[in-house]
């Protein structure tokens, strides 16, 4: 067995300042808990980098789109009874006058030698003109709508077809035009 | 420690609301589906109980006539309301039969439709009208009366099938009521 190991001084004879260092500096060191250490670090990662406000992804748009879309849809639902009652089509009005003029000049070579009460259609109306909401344009809707002329009892523009903002005879030659139309 | 717990429960109540949303906005999506199938079912289903079916009626006409010659012929509109009075009518007359083009309309014998009906300008040199009419006074004819007068013109012998269709018939209130629509060649 060698010596070489062996010090060579004995333990209880160096100096207490040395033994203080040596104890002092070969202490075992503490042992912290992985989980303290990690939230130790997250604690300082919120408070050296903040939390940027977060991007939205894929699904977050996709959910947006079909909320906004189905809410649109529900708006135009909601409106489109209303635009159907109230296009104005000067076109339209424009044609069935034209196509009037027309009729008049060639039913006036029939033989009933009478200036023809004519109104000729041009397009699909259906929707626009059903005055007393039964669902479907006949020539009631016109009637309807010339008795409440007739009486007097017009409800603000409701049935005025040619969008001119009067409930007049014009409104009815329009809707009887669509109700004959081919 | 109180951090990290703080977040996992953020983003698990975050994994929780995501699904309910869109749990509701699908079933929203489906009512509103449901919504708008059911309003346009609505007036078809209407006008499909009120379509009136249409009457197949055959005039005579001369057999000693040319394939190619050309006569002109009027055609009565009746229209029977019985003991109700007829403030408006639609009626629609189709040629069943070639050789057959609408070349003229006027009104009827009761003055309450003595003007010539509404049509469309299309129907002459066509083989279908829709006529149509009203009159919101109290001058109104019941029974049988005659409501227009078609003026066609006929090629070729034999007779001609028309089909004819009483789309309306209703009071001067509006409603509607039960009538019968016939047909006839004018006698001169």
């Amino acid at each position: 067995m060698s010596d070489l190991n062996k010090p060579d001084i004995p333990e209880g004879e160096l100096p207490q300042e040395v033994v203080a260092e040596l104890r002092r500096r070969y202490v075992s060191s503490v042992t912290i808990p992985e989980a303290v250490d990690r939230a130790v670090l997250q604690d300082a990662q919120s408070v050296l980098h903040p939390p940027q406000p977060s991007q939205p992804n894929r699904r977050t748009w996709l959910f947006g789109v079909v909320t906004v879309t189905s809410l649109a849809a529900v708006l135009m639902i909601a409106m489109l009874p209303q635009w159907r009652n109230s296009v104005p089509d000067d076109a339209f009005l424009q044609m069935a006058r034209s196509d009037r003029a027309e009729t008049a000049a060639t039913a006036g070579d029939s033989s009933s030698g009478e200036a023809p009460r004519t109104i000729v259609t041009g397009r699909d109306r259906q929707d626009a003109a059903d005055v007393d909401g039964d669902g479907r344009l006949d020539i009631l809707d016109a009637f309807a709508l010339a008795r409440r002329i007739q009486t007097g009892s017009v409800r603000g523009t409701v049935g005025d077809q040619n969008g001119d903002g009067v409930v007049d005879e014009a409104d009815v030659d329009l809707i009887a035009m669509s109700v004959v139309m081919l | 420690m109180n951090v990290a717990v703080d977040h996992s429960g953020c983003v698990a109540s975050r994994r929780r609301r995501v699904p309910t949303a869109w749990i509701v906005l699908i079933l929203f999506d489906v009512c509103l589906v449901a919504l708008v199938c059911a309003q346009d079912d609505q007036p078809n289903r209407a006008v499909a109980e009120q379509t009136p079916v249409g009457t197949i009626v055959q005039i005579e006409g001369p057999a000693d006539v040319e394939p190619d010659d050309v006569r002109f012929e009027a055609i009565d509109v009746f229209v029977d309301a019985g003991d109700e009075s007829l403030a408006a009518y639609q009626f629609e007359l189709q040629s069943r039969t070639p050789g057959v083009e609408i070349v003229g309309i006027e009104g009827g014998e009761h003055a309450a439709f003595a003007e010539p009906p509404y049509y469309d300008a299309r129907a002459m040199n066509n083989n279908r009208v829709i006529i149509a009419a009203f009159n919101t006074g109290r001058n109104l004819p019941s029974g049988r009366s005659r409501v227009a007068r078609i003026h066609v013109q006929l090629q070729g012998p034999g007779l001609k099938e028309y089909e004819t269709k009483l789309t309306v018939s209703a009071t001067v209130n509006g409603k509607r009521i039960p009538a019968e629509a016939s047909i006839s060649r004018t006698q001169a």
